[in-house]
């Protein structure tokens, strides 16, 4: 399969930003440009949002693949209300996409609202700290860093995982049209959602993805059309909806990948207790901190309320969702992508040589090595990613 | 073969208080150990950790890898425990208010960790206190 993620090496300076952003030390900088190591990646897009020279490439889908089905449904991310000021704005968005070619435009409020019950039901049922898995970065954190916490992760597919498989149904029955000549096309707020839905598409219910940055640039506000949304569902577009929604104290709310991992580790060794629910979410602020929002989160997250302040709290979603649609397969472990090797004594004897690697290194974590911390360099070293001269700040050396 | 580690640790020094224990972590995983062992010796470094922050005047946390077993030792300069077998007590504390106020000081630290390790040893005197700690590698 073809690289969902590139870096233009043209435009690449090797600064080495992008490394340093990378909570699972999945980039080198190797002759002076960056390399990522897909097998550790979380796809939580720090790197992207860190380059400052546009230098990381995603190959989202072409509007030009809409003509394969028959009818073509959009969904938008819940963090299309961070840059909205109104329902207007929403009418907008949703009469641009059809000019693209879209027939039907669906927001997922309803989905994310009628999904708050289901969980706070299943949490119910034991004492566990359970992990939500509406933001698949999170999910992936835990499959290979965590994987003693796969059983404390909710068993629930994300939100646009359910709608694809709702309104799939919903529009074959409507428009007596195949569900499989009906196309759902996702507009991804982040890398998380882009990459999950690109890597198994065989496996999910939405058939292609496109980038929110793309579309908003030409977002027209003219013309009006009436979206219907779920005011419950709306305060998903940011961090703190659960603990919100369900007045629950003992939710956890937690965002920004770096944090997610403080309390995933807390939580695995019991520091944390009496905790039911950790509502994590790898971006800033939540989803409107997605890699493709191009909005500063804190003022997103400030629309988001300003939108909500304008619904009345009766909107229904009226549309039937079955248990099939939200729970999800099995997630896998993905134990061993940070181990040094499958041996256990080969993985001793390369920690013994890490170590030895280190004692002669400044240890001041420079990373002009292109490695992101002396001990990474070290590492390298070992793996023969790098070799020893690559350190311009060894001792003795240069 | 043996790889070891050392950590010092500092007395209220809850700023860096669990970054050893988080480094341990990183290493045991390195080596490929099994995840509910890692958690068991995670559980351990980490309650000797917040023991020598808060009773003691510090001390260093040493962590020794080898094919057969994990040891963890961890050594402080004092005051030491008067009484352990009180200490060993579950409900026992006197940890102060900084400490409470953080949420420790439910006096089951020590119980903890001799139901996470395999083998558990504790000397004390004035001058300090020497926890040892072992898991078997099978
Ligand atoms: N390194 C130490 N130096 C001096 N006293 C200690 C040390 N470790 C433990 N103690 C004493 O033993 C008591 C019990 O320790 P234990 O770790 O079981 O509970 P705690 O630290 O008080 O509370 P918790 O660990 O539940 O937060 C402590 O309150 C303290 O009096
Ligand atoms: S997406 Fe996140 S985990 Fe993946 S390479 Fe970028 S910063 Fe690292
Ligand atoms: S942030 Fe990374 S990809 Fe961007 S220029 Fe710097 S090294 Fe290259
Ligand atoms: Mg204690």
């Amino acid at each position: 399969m073809k690289n969902l993620v590139d870096i233009h090496n043209e435009r690449c300076i090797g600064c080495t930003r992008c490394m340093r952003s990378c909570p699972m030390e999945a980039i080198r900088i190797v002759d002076n440009k960056a390399q990522l190591f897909k097998e550790r990646c979380i796809y939580c897009g720090n790197c992207i949002i860190e380059c400052h020279k546009n230098a990381y490439k995603v190959y989202s889908d072409s509007f030009a693949n809409l003509s394969k089905y028959k009818l073509n449904v959009a969904i938008l991310p819940i963090a299309i209300y961070g840059l909205l000021n109104n329902k207007d704005d929403l009418g907008g968005i949703c009469a641009t996409l059809k000019d693209y070619g879209f027939d039907e435009v669906i927001e997922l409020s309803g989905i994310y609202a009628f999904m708050v019950d289901r969980i706070l039901d299943y949490i119910k049922n034991d004492d566990k700290t359970y992990i939500l898995t509406h933001c698949p970065s999170v999910t992936r954190l835990v499959t290979k860093k965590y994987p003693q916490l796969l059983p404390n992760l909710l068993p629930f597919n994300p939100p646009f995982e359910i709608a694809g498989k709702v309104y799939r149904r919903f529009f074959s029955e409507k428009y007596q049209i195949p569900e499989n000549e009906i196309g759902i096309s996702y507009i991804s707020e982040c890398l998380s959602n882009f990459i999950v839905i690109k890597e198994d598409i065989d496996n999910s219910s939405i058939d292609q993805v496109f980038l929110l940055s793309d579309l908003v640039r030409n977002i027209s506000y003219k013309k009006i059309e009436e979206v219907k949304a779920v005011k419950k569902g709306i305060f998903f577009a940011k961090i703190g909806a659960f603990k919100y929604v369900s007045n629950n104290r003992d939710i956890l709310a937690v965002d920004g990948i770096r944090n997610v991992d403080t309390v995933l580790e807390h939580i695995d060794i019991r520091k944390i207790k009496n905790v039911r629910l950790v509502e994590a979410y790898s971006c800033t602020g939540g989803c409107v901190g997605g890699t493709f929002m191009r909005e500063n989160p804190f003022v997103a997250k400030w629309r988001v309320n300003e939108f909500i302040n304008e619904l009345y709290d009766g909107e229904d979603f009226g549309i039937a969702i079955q248990p099939d649609d939200y729970y999800a397969n099995e997630v896998t472990s993905e134990e061993g992508v940070l181990t040094l090797s499958n041996d256990f004594r080969e993985a001793i004897k390369k920690m013994k040589r890490i170590n030895e690697i280190l004692t002669n290194l400044p240890n001041i974590d420079c990373c002009a090595c292109g490695s992101p911390s002396c001990r990474a360099f070290a590492e390298d070293v070992v793996k023969g990613l790098k070799t020893i001269e690559d350190c311009r700040m060894r001792k003795g050396g240069n | 073969m043996t790889v070891s580690f050392e950590f010092a640790v500092y007395h209220e020094d809850y700023h860096n208080a669990g970054v050893a224990s988080s480094e341990i972590k990183k290493y045991l995983t390195q080596i490929g150990l099994d995840p509910q062992l890692i958690r068991r010796i995670v559980i351990c470094s980490y309650e000797a950790e917040m023991n020598v922050v808060i009773h003691s005047y510090g001390g260093k946390m040493v962590l020794l890898i080898d094919d057969n077993e994990i040891r963890l030792e961890i050594a402080d300069k004092g005051p030491g425990i008067p009484n352990i077998e009180l200490a060993m007590q579950e409900g026992y504390s006197t940890a102060p208010l900084s400490a409470r106020e953080r949420g420790f000081g439910a006096g089951m630290g020590l119980p903890n960790m001799k139901k996470n390790a395999d083998v558990f040893e504790i000397a004390s005197s004035p001058q300090g206190t020497v926890v040892k700690l072992a898991w078997v590698i099978i």
